[in-house]
């Protein structure tokens, strides 16, 4: 999953960007409300971590300008004041969930993933295609009654196609959503992975889950 | 006990009410003493007119007097006790008597005189008619042909007496009635009239410390209350900015406090989540270090705002002390981090005179430093902070002068604001009221701040203080 995190204070930026990173998110990271509106109008991030009092634009002008240009990704919005009409402002004006500071590093991820699962239309956070479950919380991988270990790219990748089952994802979106922006990685990087996940995934069982759709992509699926 | 009550509408009450009321009774007495004596002057205009008719009548006949009565005789004069009553005197001797008085012999002139005119000879007498009624007698003497004569002429006053005593009855009974239906119209007049008081009150009832925003509409007032309505709504606009600065602050403090506070928060979170390496762990911790230090000068900056707000600072514990000693020890202060930032501190005053002032040593000193502190740390590395002093007819002026960032222009009103930190600054470490210390310090010395600045060039600001 990619995240974009706006926030003025560089130190809690970072310092959110690694825990997310140790939790299979990529995650960009922006200190200043226009190159966060920038980055989250031009780049298909799968959660925005908005704070509201920035310099240039505030957070709440972000979120407006986002949701008059009809770019519907889901906003998490994070502030120090703490006042309930922010807090119904934001909401009112589209944020999907508003968390306060100082907070439960583990609470913001739980938020973070109960907004991507909404907005990818699975509010469970057990995804399950045939005798494949992934439990997106604990980032356990099951099949056939089996364990399944998996790298974090590895991770992210098959987490990505999960939310998406059923959708044909092309290799420049499965790209954009597992790394950073500012990354330059090798475009076979993705068929090596999907390799990898085909080793760990299918290769013992009769029915295969991930396709591959010529000229287009892959797709993870139950049958042909 | 107060004899006025305390309330409008008491009082209001209480004065229509009283001067209702003596209104009222001195009317009745009027009316009544009135109704008397033009009753009185009636019978008295009938008295005078029988008289004058009597005498109209005597006449000379045979070298004597005559009185040809017949044309009076009839009617009520002969009716015995008829309330009417004449007599007339010759020289002392009876010569007419009416038949109403049925004794000739029935005198008259036996009561009090009330008046006499001595001019037309003329006396009214009170006394008692023949049936024991009380009569009005009028005497009137005359010369008749050179001899004496003497005309009673006499009403009773029973019809008289009844006919007031009728009137005062109905005074009795009209007076009290009409002050207590006055009481009643002054209690509807009061209310009817302190309706808009009280519509008034309960429109300020409904403002509560949420509805600040609400205001009084002056035109719908009373004219009496325009006043009022405009002086609350004042009020009001007072009340109301207080309240949003200090909402504001309340907000930016926390705001400032929450923001350290998660950094540390979110550092240990992560850290905890897996096992890290000795280096992970002693990166984190400096951080957290700093981070908590920048906690502690947020803290203690507020903490020294509040004491100067609750006027620890005041002119009663002030001493006699010298500026330049206070400029030196902030100087000494600010020493090591311009050091570190590579900013040279001129200290300009050093060859100035020295000047003494009353104040509070260790709070200017903070202020000073705050101002210098200021000026070294958005400053840039070779740049350099001037503070000269300068002495001017009962004022003492400190100008701290650098090379730094400077201010811009949008940012100038308001850089002494509590927690105003400029997006330019936010960078840089502070806690965004040292600026605010320095202005609520000097001006409790009765001094003043003010800061000019050229973007990119850099700030000057300059402090006065009576000395």
């Amino acid at each position: 999953m990619k995240l974009l995190i706006v926030e003025d204070e560089k130190d809690l930026a970072l310092t959110l960007k690694k825990g997310l990173e140790e939790n299979s998110f990529a995650v960009d990271v922006c200190y200043d409300g226009e190159e966060g509106l920038f980055m989250a109008e031009n780049y298909p991030y799968d959660v925005l971590l908005l704070d509201i009092m920035l310099p240039k634009m505030d957070g709440l002008a972000i979120l407006n300008t986002l949701r008059k240009k009809k770019i519907d990704i889901p906003v998490v919005m994070l502030t120090a004041r703490g006042e309930v009409e922010d807090r119904i402002k934001g909401l009112n004006i589209g944020a999907d969930d508003y968390i306060a500071k100082p907070f439960d590093f583990s609470e913001l991820l739980a938020r973070l993933r109960s907004v991507i699962r909404r907005s990818k239309g699975k509010p469970s956070p057990v995804i399950v295609i045939g005798d494949l479950t992934i439990d997106t919380n604990a980032r356990e991988i099951r099949r056939g009654g089996r364990d399944i270990k998996l790298s974090a790219k590895e991770y992210n990748m098959l987490e990505y196609l999960a939310l998406n089952k059923n959708r044909v994802i092309g290799r420049t979106e499965l790209m954009e959503h597992i790394y950073e922006s500012d990354g330059d990685p090798d475009s076979n990087i993705i068929d090596v992975y999907i390799n990898y996940l085909r080793n760990k995934i299918d290769k013992d069982f009769a029915v295969q889950l991930i396709h591959t759709v010529r000229g287009a992509g892959y797709v993870l699926k139950e049958g042909k | 006990m107060k004899l006025v009550p305390g309330s409008i509408k008491g009082r209001l009450l209480f004065w229509l009410f009283s001067f209702a009321s003596l209104l009222l009774i001195s009317l009745g007495f009027f009316l009544d003493n009135e109704i008397g004596d033009i009753v009185i002057s009636s019978v008295d205009d009938l008295l005078h007119s029988q008289t004058q008719l009597i005498v109209g009548l005597l006449h000379e006949e045979h070298g004597g007097i005559e009185l040809e009565l017949s044309e009076i005789i009839a009617g009520e004069y002969s009716i015995p006790r008829s309330g009417h009553y004449y007599k007339v005197l010759i020289n002392g001797e009876p010569a007419a008597i009416s038949p109403s008085l049925v004794n000739s012999e029935f005198n008259l002139a036996t009561g009090e005189i009330v008046s006499s005119n001595e001019k037309s000879r003329e006396k009214i007498y009170l006394s008692v008619g023949p049936d024991n009624e009380p009569v009005r007698v009028l005497q009137h003497d005359l010369d008749f042909m050179g001899q004496q004569v003497s005309i009673f002429t006499a009403e009773s006053l029973r019809g008289s007496h009844n006919m007031i005593n009728r009137f005062r009855y109905v005074l009795l009974i009209m007076i009290p009635l009409s002050i207590l239906t006055g009481g009643l119209v002054s209690l509807w007049i009061t209310s009817k009239s302190l309706d808009p008081l009280s519509i008034f009150s309960s429109k300020i009832e409904m403002i509560t410390h949420k509805t600040l925003n609400e205001r009084i509409d002056t035109e719908a007032e009373a004219g009496e209350l325009i006043g009022i309505a405009s002086s609350f709504n004042k009020m009001l606009e007072r009340l109301q900015s207080a309240f949003d600065a200090e909402k504001r602050l309340i907000a930016d403090a926390s705001h400032e406090l929450k923001t350290p506070l998660s950094v540390i928060k979110t550092k240990c979170d992560v850290l905890l989540q897996k096992d890290r390496t000795t280096e992970e762990y002693t990166e984190a911790l400096n951080a957290i270090r700093n981070t908590s230090g920048t906690m502690k000068k947020i803290v203690d900056d507020m903490l020294s705002l509040a004491r100067l707000d609750s006027g620890i600072l005041s002119s009663g514990g002030f001493q006699k002390i010298s500026i330049k000693s206070v400029l030196e020890n902030a100087v000494q202060l600010m020493e090591v981090p311009a050091d570190r930032t590579g900013v040279k501190i001129n200290p300009l005053f050093r060859d100035e005179k020295d000047t003494d002032i009353t104040g509070d040593q260790n709070t200017l000193t903070e202020a000073f430093l705050n101002v210098i502190e200021n000026a070294v740390r958005y400053n840039k590395s070779g740049g350099t902070a001037d503070i000269s002093v300068s002495n001017d007819r009962g004022h003492v002026t400190v100008m701290i002068k650098d090379t730094g960032t400077g201010i811009r222009k949008d940012d100038m009103s308001r850089i002494f604001d509590r927690f105003y930190r400029s997006e330019d600054s936010r960078s840089v470490e502070g806690s965004g009221l040292g600026l605010s210390i320095a202005k609520t310090v000097i001006e409790a010395h009765g001094g003043s701040i003010r800061a000019e600045s050229d973007a990119d060039k850099g700030s000057c600001f300059t402090i006065v203080l009576p000395c």
